[in-house]
């Protein structure tokens, strides 16, 4: 029989592992999902972000590359450089392929498999240093005390995910054995972290120095093997990435370089930033963690041996480490802090754990067969306390979402579509998913039309359109030019209805009333005007089409 | 640690039926055939690619798997995004580069193994120098 005899031990463990993977993909993707892996249209989308990976993804799968960014997000333009961390769009478009789902559905499921996994390697990092911890640590993963831990997955930060998964990884890296030739696996999560999102490659490497600083101090000399190793995955990282490094380099880093300056709330959800009191009543056992933790690793004797610290001090100092780059918001990290530390959850999990581990130490109740039903309790409860934290499915529906693919299949490509208020421009990336190029109306005017309750001739707009890298081309591999300081681009920057655009949408539901039945009686005015038809109508949204005589 | 690999194929074959349960549990009103579908592409593109170059460690078959996911994800990714700007669709290029990475470590790995292993000198099996840095 080639099965070894796996001891009663390992089983019971592996079965925690499931039962956690359940539990983390249940909360996360499964009830909001309606525990369905395939949608007729995107379900739990609720921001931007989440629409716009997403028709990265898509874009990538039908190209078949990520060498230009799609036209319709960029203005118009065919030459902009594909300068996003390409990985996510790659994992989910050839997920799509092989599975034949749609790219609104692999993106986040990707993203969330991939965490999960991330999530399994601090516990076994943990586990190294003590199998008992790591099995309590486990439930305070699923990390979904509040609503700010629940905005990385509800709100499309997949990309910041991806990064997060990397340096997860090297965490684990880290903290495991190091055998000849596994500067190769370093090379190749670095190299994961470049291309899934560069700020945690900066915190990635920032930890690989602290772990040689650490290493210093405790043995008070630098192991060669181990710095040849580093280096190596560095020089190897460097070849892999330069090529996509150099881009984001022209790019992001060019547009938005790193300045020392103060975030005080997250851009990304000002009213959402987590501290240490988002854990609700979990932040108690944080700190006695953490207290406990600090102890450990100063103390001469006992409290060393309390928590094995001596095999693994490195684990540790990463955890402390990971804090403090939360808290880098006030150093000019900005944003990459704050995102940092929505995962808190899984990485400081083992401080949270620790209060209970040495309480069960300290009533000498230490045992496997105490921890595994205490673990278990603890992933029950946890679930079943936070489950609703997050409720509702997003903010898409399935009418809305036929008009979508109606404009992509059924108009020109070069088609203008101006946006009407409606349902998809609370959350104007969206408005990419119809694959044209959106211009949406201004609300300013807009509401001034339904104050006076007038129909105007003309309403100005915008045109919808991502800006963060200034709309890059390259000349060369090193000189790069932005459309945003063109003439072109500014020209098109605002528009109105004077038969400039193509097509008129117009939303029917899901919005305030009031501006149902403006939406309505301006339909009406185009309509017996003759100037524009209706081409597509639904529940939702009705579109018209420009008459050119 | 000799017959590893075989002993984990089947742990593979093993956890590719667990996360089959799993995603059934967790996509209760899904259709059986989907879940199937994504299983075997989640495997294709997130576990085959890299699952033998995990063998540089000594770890149990769960770790193994969790890294090797990671591994997976950044190779696949990485490969996808040149191979594409070379001109190779992504649709030939997930198909062809698990097949490439998988069948490279095996063959790193063989080589290694035939370096390393314990020379017959007389009918008594004596160990290469460097044995304790075996990749198994």
């Amino acid at each position: 029989m080639l099965l070894p005899k796996y001891s009663r031990r390992r089983i019971v463990e592996a079965a925690i592992i499931v039962l956690f993977v359940i539990i983390f993909l249940s909360v996360h993707v499964g009830r909001v999902w309606d525990y369905k892996i395939e949608h007729e249209y995107p379900y739990y989308f609720n921001a931007n972000d989440n629409f716009f990976h997403s028709e990265l993804s898509y874009y990538v799968k039908e190209k078949g590359n990520y060498d230009t960014s799609p036209y319709y997000v960029f203005g118009g333009y065919t030459d902009v450089e594909g300068y996003l961390p390409p990985l996510l769009y790659h994992l989910s478009a050839g997920v799509s392929l092989l599975a034949g789902m749609e790219t609104y559905d692999t993106t986040y499921m990707v993203t969330i498999m991939l965490t999960v996994f991330a999530a399994l390697l601090i516990f076994f990092s943990i586990r190294r240093v003590n199998e008992k911890l790591a099995l309590l640590s486990l439930p305070f993963m699923i990390g979904i005390f509040a609503m700010p831990f629940e905005i990385p997955y509800a709100w499309g930060l997949w990309i910041f995910l991806m990064g997060a998964v990397f340096f997860m990884s090297v965490v684990w890296y880290l903290t495991a054995e190091k055998p000849k030739y596994s500067f190769l696996i370093l090379a190749v999560l670095l190299s994961g972290a470049a291309f899934g999102h560069a700020s945690e490659l900066i915190f990635s490497i920032g930890l690989i120095a602290v772990y040689l600083v650490i290493i210093y101090f405790i043995t008070k000399k630098l192991d060669q093997q181990d710095v040849r190793m580093i280096i190596i995955s560095l020089i190897i990282f460097g070849v892999i990435s330069a090529y996509y490094l150099l881009i984001f380099y022209f790019t992001y880093m060019t547009i938005q370089p790193f300045t020392l300056s103060v975030m005080e709330a997250p851009v990304f959800a000002p009213n959402f930033p987590v501290n240490m009191d988002t854990f609700g009543y979990i932040q108690y056992l944080l700190i006695l963690g953490l207290l406990v933790a600090i102890i450990s690793l100063v103390s001469k004797d006992e409290m060393k041996s309390l928590i094995n610290v001596e095999k693994t001090p490195f684990l540790l100092i990463a955890i402390i480490y990971v804090i403090l780059i939360g808290f880098t918001n006030y150093i000019g990290f900005g944003v990459r802090a704050f995102q940092m530390r929505t995962i808190w959850p899984i990485l400081l999990a083992a401080l949270t754990a620790m209060p209970i581990y040495t309480g069960l130490l300290f009533v000498k109740m230490l045992r496997f067969r105490y921890v595994v039903p205490i673990s278990v309790v603890l992933l029950l409860v946890l679930a079943s306390t936070y489950y609703n934290v997050h409720a509702g499915t997003g903010m898409m529906d399935k009418e809305t979402w036929d008009a979508f693919k109606w404009i992509g299949n059924n108009t020109e490509k070069n088609s203008k579509i101006f946006w009407f208020y409606s349902l998809p421009m609370v959350q104007e990336f969206s408005l990419f998913s119809s694959k044209r190029i959106p211009f949406k109306v201004s609300i300013d005017d807009y509401v001034d039309g339904v104050n006076s309750h007038a129909i105007k001739n003309t309403y100005n707009g915008s045109i919808v359109v991502l800006t963060d890298a200034k709309i890059q081309f390259s000349r060369s591999i090193t000189n790069y030019g932005y459309h945003m300081d063109e003439d072109l681009f500014k020209k098109i920057e605002v528009q109105n209805t004077n038969s400039a655009m193509d097509y008129y949408v117009f939303g029917l539901a899901k919005i305030d009333d009031v501006a149902i039945n403006y939406n309505k009686l301006i339909v009406s005015k185009m309509l017996e005007s003759n100037s524009a038809s209706v081409v597509f109508s639904n529940s939702a949204i009705v579109i018209l089409k420009t008459n050119r005589s | 640690m000799k017959n590893k690999l075989p002993t984990d194929l089947y742990y593979l074959a093993g956890s590719f039926i667990t996360l089959l349960v799993i995603l059934r549990i967790v996509f209760i009103n899904e259709d059986l055939f989907a879940i199937l579908k994504f299983s075997s592409s989640f495997f294709w593109i997130f576990v085959i690619p890299a699952f033998i170059m995990t063998y540089l460690y000594k770890i149990n078959f769960i770790e193994r798997f969790a890294i090797s996911v990671v591994l997976s994800a950044a190779l696949m990714g990485i490969g996808m995004y040149y191979l594409g700007l070379m001109g190779v669709h992504i649709k030939y290029s997930v198909m062809l580069l698990p097949i490439v990475y998988s069948s490279f470590s095996a063959l790193v790995m063989v080589l290694y193994r035939v370096k390393t292993a314990p020379k017959k000198v007389m009918g008594l099996s004596v160990p290469a120098p460097n044995q304790q840095r075996s990749l198994a």
